[in-house]
């Protein structure tokens, strides 16, 4: 046992660090093309510290990277863990076409945006093997600024992937109203697909885990970040001659965002090393993280949100975006509800009567 | 990091699991609604080694290290032992025994520590009173320097093993002047003239411990029962702080896994509307949080005890927030937890409504949730995030 950060996980850190600072500049009001760049910067800095080929097991050092970067930017910190995920499954498909991508998509030559949600999609296979789709995607993230869109569609014999240029006639963009910085409603209608766009979906589960993991290391770094800004806010506003801070009830609030946050931190931490451990308890815990992170989440921007009070009420602050972008999050992946369910039958099964 | 254990850590833990089942987990409902100390269980957890885990095999130890501590005492928990018993452990072997091996000379721990460690003696540790709890520096319970030793006059309240302890670790104040500085430690044992057992006290839950209130009445204890030297007493109460978040808390770690089976055992056995109560979400969600709050918590216990295997100095933030996380969101499953269980679950016979009342004491017991909350707070404050 060992609760020391190694040179790996410090690395990946220290990479982390001059990014955060870049960040900062970042607003909630920012355009979507100052998103783009800046999530691209980003990317293209942390995906030249990426392994060749990454396999699907949690890497530790970057899980507490993404978490670390999300505490400045927890759309940023999704555009990274989307580029990742593009790259991971570009390269499950072992073809020349799709492994050209992944190397573009690793190289951050362009910002790839994913549609993994339930979709009404539906993927019309023609005779030369090339197909046309047509679907509505909400909420995906990267998507306001990407010029490239994966999807996971119903063809004709079980899922595919499909590769959709962000451009192509028939994408249509609709940015959502609060959510996620960079992400954006997609509308594709009767987009051509040609046939080395395509490609059976076979990842599914390795998928899934890597997304809740991902989603939970993201929405820790934001918990922290809400908690971090509501301390210095606490520390300067003021409630008649006092700060909020000098209310017994505020600080003793903080402290139990900070142990919220703590316990959200070391518990994704050690869900990902069960998970490149292999250990049997790595699937239930992940699940577990993922609730237990979701729900958290929610809970402390809408204290920070409360706290922060009447500053808090304006659009376009932070306040109101972390409230918005948590609630994205803990929707995003295995909702807590059915991962609850996934525990308890998991549980189930190993604890038959 | 690396949150691995090691195949002896593992190994041991499952030995304890199944000792405790065996040889302890059935006599703890007699014991238990008879609020009665179980000294045939107590015996039994001296003769297998858990007293002494982590004391030096030449006082009867088996120099294990806090790690192996934690599980055995999370084992207890998931074995069932109750809450009572696991308390009264954590007091002798943490609070009493381990401060006499910490702080004490050789003299000390060689009188002390092998009957301590074999279950023979039985400890506790005298710090609270009627007017002063976690504000330390309150103490009144006075130790008055006289020719050969000190005369401690005052009272202790809500002391774990108390009426049963033949050994005391008492702290007084040497120097009333001095606040925390003027605190020191003795050892008192039982049947020293003018130290009394007034009054046993009648709790909702860890019922099987003695819980007392001591008094002290111009009690002349020798100069040779000064544990350490005079004014040590506070840092000596701080430090068990470590054992109160590790060791102590481990219990509720798996009295969590404890109750997860139960209600995993009851789900499928318990139908209603024509199939196992296992079936509807409702009940699904109550197992499942369960499991949340026992994975999160377990690595805010283990850090703890990490940190003071590797000789890392305390820290009071996250020792702070491993106690009141456990503390308080363990409330919630716990209580639904009996709610599945239906009437059943307010009936003794389950064991589910013991947990949940054993488990009240988490956010009392060693500085509220409250205090936990100041603790962080002000190390927030300080820059300690």
């Amino acid at each position: 046992m060992n609760y020391e950060r190694n040179e790996h996980e410090q690395a990946w850190l220290d990479a982390v660090k001059p990014l955060k600072g870049q960040l900062e500049t970042l607003k909630a009001d920012s355009s979507s093309e100052e998103w783009g760049q800046a999530a691209l910067s980003c990317i293209r800095a942390l995906q030249a510290r990426d392994p060749k080929t990454p396999d699907w097991r949690p890497d530790l050092g970057v899980v507490v990277a993404l978490m670390d970067l999300s505490t400045v930017s927890a759309s940023v910190g999704m555009a990274w863990l989307v580029q990742r995920l593009a790259v991971q499954l570009a390269q499950t498909l072992e073809t020349s076409e799709w492994a050209e991508a992944a190397e573009s998509f690793k190289a951050g030559e362009n910002l790839v945006a994913l549609a993994i949600g339930p979709t009404d999609a539906t993927l019309t296979i023609q005779a030369d093997g090339s197909a046309r789709l047509t679907g509505v995607w909400e909420c995906v993230p990267n998507a306001a600024a990407a010029e490239r869109l994966l999807a996971i569609v119903q063809g004709d014999e079980g899922p595919e992937l499909v590769s959709i240029d962000a451009k192509a006639v028939g994408v249509a963009l609709s940015q959502t109203a609060s959510s996620l910085m960079g992400s954006a409603d997609i509308r594709a209608e009767d987009v051509a697909i040609a046939a080395d766009c395509r490609a059976a979906f076979k990842a599914s589960s390795d998928l899934r885990r890597a997304w809740n993991l991902g989603l939970a290391a993201v929405a820790t770094g934001l918990m922290r970040h809400a908690m971090a800004v509501l301390q210095g806010f606490s520390a300067v506003a003021k409630e008649g001659a006092k700060p909020l801070a000098a209310d017994q009830n505020v600080r003793y609030t903080l402290a139990e965002l900070l142990t919220r946050v703590q316990t959200a931190e070391l518990f994704v931490a050690r869900a990902a090393w069960l998970g490149r451990e292999g250990d049997f308890e790595a699937e239930t815990v992940g699940m577990a993280v993922k609730a237990f992170v979701s729900d958290e989440v929610q809970t402390v921007t809408t204290i920070v949100h409360q706290i922060a009070g009447r500053a808090a009420g304006g659009r376009g602050g932070f306040f109101t975006q972390a409230l918005s972008e948590a609630a994205t999050l803990a929707v995003s992946g295995t909702t807590a509800d059915k991962a609850r369910s996934a525990i308890a039958d998991d549980l189930l099964a190993r604890y038959e009567v | 990091m690396d949150f691995k254990l090691t195949d002896e850590q593992r190994l041991f833990k499952e030995q304890v699991l199944k000792f405790a089942r065996k040889e302890i987990v059935p006599r703890v409902q007699e014991h238990e609604l008879a609020a009665k100390f179980d000294f045939e269980s107590w015996r039994k957890l001296g003769e297998f080694g858990v007293l002494g885990l982590h004391f030096p095999e030449k006082f009867g130890g088996s120099g294990a290290d806090v790690i192996t501590c934690v599980l055995a005492g999370e084992a207890l928990g998931e074995a069932g032992v109750d809450g009572g018993l696991t308390l009264s452990y954590g007091a002798h072997s943490f609070l009493c025994a381990d401060t006499i091996y910490a702080h004490g000379n050789d003299a000390q721990r060689e009188k002390y520590l092998p009957k301590l460690i074999t279950g023979e003696w039985i400890g506790c540790m005298g710090l609270t009173e009627p007017g002063a709890g976690s504000d330390v520096a309150a103490l009144r319970t006075r130790a008055e320097k006289v020719d050969g030793g000190y005369r401690l006059t005052g009272s202790k309240m809500f002391i774990t093993n108390g009426s049963i302890a033949d050994v005391a670790v008492i702290y007084a104040k040497t120097d009333p002047k001095a606040g925390h500085a003027g605190i020191s430690a003795f050892i008192v044992e039982k049947g020293t003239p003018g130290f009394t057992v007034s009054k046993n006290l009648h709790k909702m839950g860890v019922r099987t411990s003695p819980t007392s209130e001591l008094a002290f009445d111009n009690c002349f204890v020798p100069a040779e029962n000064l544990i350490g030297f005079e004014g040590a007493g506070f840092l000596m109460s701080m430090q068990t702080v470590e054992w109160d978040r590790s060791a102590l808390l481990a219990p509720m770690l798996g009295s969590l896994q404890y109750v997860m089976e139960k209600c995993l055992r009851y789900a499928q056995e318990r139908e209603q509307f024509g199939r196992p109560i296992a079936a509807f979400p409702a009940i699904k969600h109550k197992i499942a949080n369960l499991k949340i709050v026992l994975e999160a918590a377990r690595p805010l216990i283990y850090r703890i005890a990490w940190c003071k295997d590797q000789g890392k100095p305390l820290s009071h933030l996250e020792a702070a927030i491993a106690k009141l996380f456990i503390a308080d969101w363990s409330l919630a499953p716990l209580n639904d937890a009996v709610i599945l269980h239906g009437g059943y679950g307010y009936c003794h016979e389950y064991d589910v409504e013991r947990v949940l009342r054993d488990s009240r004491l988490a956010p009392i017991g060693g500085g509220t949730s409250d205090i936990q909350k100041m603790i962080i707070s002000k190390l927030m404050a300080g820059g300690g995030a």
